[in-house]
């Protein structure tokens, strides 16, 4: 027993595994870090998930290419956002509650889109899994040479590298640009903002976009990455768990980073431990990343402070 | 004024969001009659073993109850109406109860539906809904809708019942059928065992039920009676059945391992399991795959080897059959003999003798159930 955990905790593969787990939940979290700062509660990354998860596989499928996938997949993705951001930016929509619809909204919409595009026609429903053309890794020169970190970081799959260098790029823009200031400053507080000269809207309707494109991605990153296929409901709750990442993180690009990888990590231990047939039933297994992530937060990471204008909709007063 | 148009506009978007969610899941829709050359594809696919008879064993008399009086339905053409705990387009186990439908109303004209996704504790209201409508069979597909079936059963004594994979038989309105346990394990743990360079074999199921445990168990008395105790049969759960994702994440940690033969129990998710097994293949590794339910070999023809079919549409009809002739309910398994589950093609993926082996041995077996003194089925489960 002891000797088959150190094996597991030496082996290459196991690091791997841990950054394949890690990267959709970073892509969505590091996108939904970005409307969070800008005010916007990013509840439907789910939602969008699916979207972009159903829209890689038909636009793999229609266009041939990978690239074509990753195109619909982003527009998916983007497409709720904008529906989101239209409820909670210009009608001022209860921020959860347009989120939960659009989540629901999107189970079905995609669902649809599957059964629509995928179906066998002479029984009206898909009777055989479809292939679509997916992405393969990617070795990326000199440093994939590198002996153990090569084979850890630098043979994976291209939407993992976006997911790992989206953390500095979040980071830099949102502390070191003008940008970044104005998506804050939003979040804070956007009336001090709207008095100098920010667009409180456009800044807000950016920004859910950005998170739309970014979950859009990390659903592309299991339709079309890590398979080949879409399944109705495929994200199975990680577009949630990406959002609590976010709380997790403290709303700081590197906290979220923690956040996921303790997860990635947890889950990555826990597929390898079931192997081992211990007389601990399954159920303790799969729910073991939750508890981890749980304990850490009750341990170190403490009260979480939100963005100030967090969930609540921006109307410039006298209008 | 902008903003109230806007708001109009964003009720009628939400709505129209609401109803697209609503198609999904927990709303009775009639399906369609399709145009009428519709073609059943229940893919008959090449079964190796030839099956004696399709007669019924009543093992389970005991179990069945007093039957009522000649059935007021025969002869009629039913309403069934199906609750299923999936998606229709799973391509696996709900597909499968879909296109048991199919067959009833192909064959027989019957008027069908289905509501797709039914949770548990949703259940017994999608029932009673469909009850109301007027359906004369309720068709709930899965060990997991036991109580609810039980419970609406018992108070629509005029309307019949069908739940596959239950165990109730005290209800004579109430139809649970199963695919009796332990063959499927035996003969794919012999299978298994045979084909394993490295002595390491993993189920990748979706989540634990009595009818797998026991396959499980099976498997292991079949290695057992090989004389091949050093092979390891691991059980590895998803903790989902529509988590391909993640079953891809358990079978190649399951390969890391050192496993070389996967069977496949996670539905959806088994087509994360054979991706797994194709990357393994594609870096040179020797892995086997063995469907369950579905012949999955499509999928990957190198590695998938056809496997145990089991064939729902035929658990459905057997209900029907006895629902149409009076008889009454109770609780009902069928196997190899009964037609009910069987041997797919190997594909030329596993040595001519190891095949030979299992067919030979499975000829025997449905011969004589006896030939085989550690297999141990269970109808009861």
């Amino acid at each position: 027993m002891f000797e088959q955990l150190v094996e597991i905790f030496t082996s290459v593969a196991f690091y791997a595994a841990v950054i394949r787990l890690t990267a959709p939940l970073l892509l969505a979290a590091m996108g939904g870090l970005v409307a969070e700062r800008a005010g916007i509660i990013t509840f439907g990354m789910e939602g969008m998930m699916l979207m972009g998860a159903i829209g890689g596989a038909v636009g793999s499928y229609y266009t041939g290419s990978v690239l074509g996938g990753l195109a619909f997949a982003m527009l998916a993705g983007m497409f709720l956002a904008l529906l989101y951001g239209v409820m909670c930016v210009s009608v001022g929509a209860n921020q959860v509650v347009s989120a939960v619809a659009l989540n629901l909204g999107a189970l079905g919409l995609s669902s649809t889109i599957f059964a629509l595009v995928f179906s066998n026609r002479a029984v009206g429903v898909v009777t055989e899994v479809v292939s679509v053309p997916s992405m393969q890794p990617v070795k990326i020169p000199l440093l994939g040479d590198i002996p153990i970190l090569g084979d850890i970081l630098f043979n994976q799959l291209p939407l993992v590298y976006l997911a790992l260098i989206s953390v500095p790029i979040v980071w830099f823009v949102l502390y070191r640009t003008t940008i970044g200031l104005k998506i804050r400053s939003v979040g804070e507080h956007p009336h001090a903002a709207d008095t100098v000269g920010i667009s409180v809207v456009r800044v807000r309707y950016l920004s859910v976009l950005f998170t739309g494109l970014m979950a859009g991605l990390a659903g592309a990153l299991l339709s079309i990455g890590m398979l080949n296929t879409f399944q109705e409901n495929m994200s199975a709750g990680r577009g949630f768990i990406a959002y609590t990442a976010i709380i997790f993180g403290k709303w700081e690009p590197l906290g979220i980073f923690l956040g996921t990888l303790l997860f990635g990590l947890a889950d990555a231990i826990q597929l390898r431990i079931q192997a081992l047939n211990l007389p601990i039933p399954y159920q303790f297994w799969v729910a073991f990343p939750y508890l981890v992530t749980l304990l850490a937060l009750v341990l170190f990471v403490g009260k979480a402070t939100w963005p100030a204008a967090s969930g609540q909709p921006f109307k410039r007063e006298g209008k | 004024m902008k903003s109230r148009k806007l708001f109009a506009l964003m009720s009628v978007l939400a709505l129209v969001m609401l109803v697209l969610a609503a198609c999904a899941p927990a709303t009775p829709q009639v399906v369609e009659k399709v145009v009428k050359e519709t073609v059943v594809v229940t893919k008959e696919v090449p079964v190796v073993t030839k099956v004696v008879e399709t007669q019924v064993v009543e093992k389970v008399v005991e179990k069945t109850v007093v039957a009522t009086a000649a059935s007021p339905l025969a002869g009629k053409k039913f309403k069934i109406a199906g609750v299923f705990p999936g998606p229709v387009n799973d391509a696996g186990w709900t597909t499968s109860a879909y296109l048991s439908l199919v067959q009833l109303r192909d064959k027989y004209g019957f008027e069908i539906a289905y509501t797709e996704n039914v949770k548990p504790e949703n259940a017994e209201q999608v029932m009673r809904e469909y009850v109301d409508a007027g359906y004369d069979i309720i068709y709930a597909h899965g060990f997991e809708y036991a109580d609810p079936i039980y419970k609406v059963a018992k108070e629509y004594p005029k309307t019949y019942f069908i739940q596959t994979n239950g165990s109730a038989a005290d209800l004579p309105n109430l139809y649970t059928v199963t695919f009796s346990a332990g063959e499927g394990g035996y003969f794919m743990g012999r299978l298994a065992c045979q084909i394993t360079k490295s002595g390491k074999v993993a189920y990748i199921a979706g989540s634990q039920f009595p009818i797998l445990s026991h396959h499980i168990k099976m498997s292991r008395q079949a290695c057992k009676d090989l004389g091949r105790e050093d092979v390891q049969i691991i059980e590895s759960y998803v903790g989902a059945w529509d988590d391909p994702a993640k079953a891809k994440e358990l079978a190649k940690a399951a390969i890391e391992q050192g496993v070389d033969v996967l069977i496949l129990e996670a539905d959806i998710g088994d087509v994360g399991t054979v991706e797994a097994a194709k990357e393994a293949a594609a870096a040179g590794k020797y892995v086997r795959v063995i469907s369950w339910v579905k012949d999955k070999n499509y999928l990957a023809p190198d590695i998938v080897i056809g496997g145990w079919e089991e064939r729902v549409p035929r658990l459905i009809e057997f209900c029907v059959e006895r629902i149409a002739a009076g008889q009454p309910g109770g609780h009902f398994a069928l196997g190899l003999k009964e037609g009910a589950v069987g041997l797919n093609p190997f594909y030329g993926l596993v040595p001519p003798e190891v095949e030979k082996d299992i067919v030979d041995l499975l000829q025997k077996y449905l011969q004589d159930p006896k030939s085989i003194p550690t297999l141990e089925v269970r109808t009861d489960l």
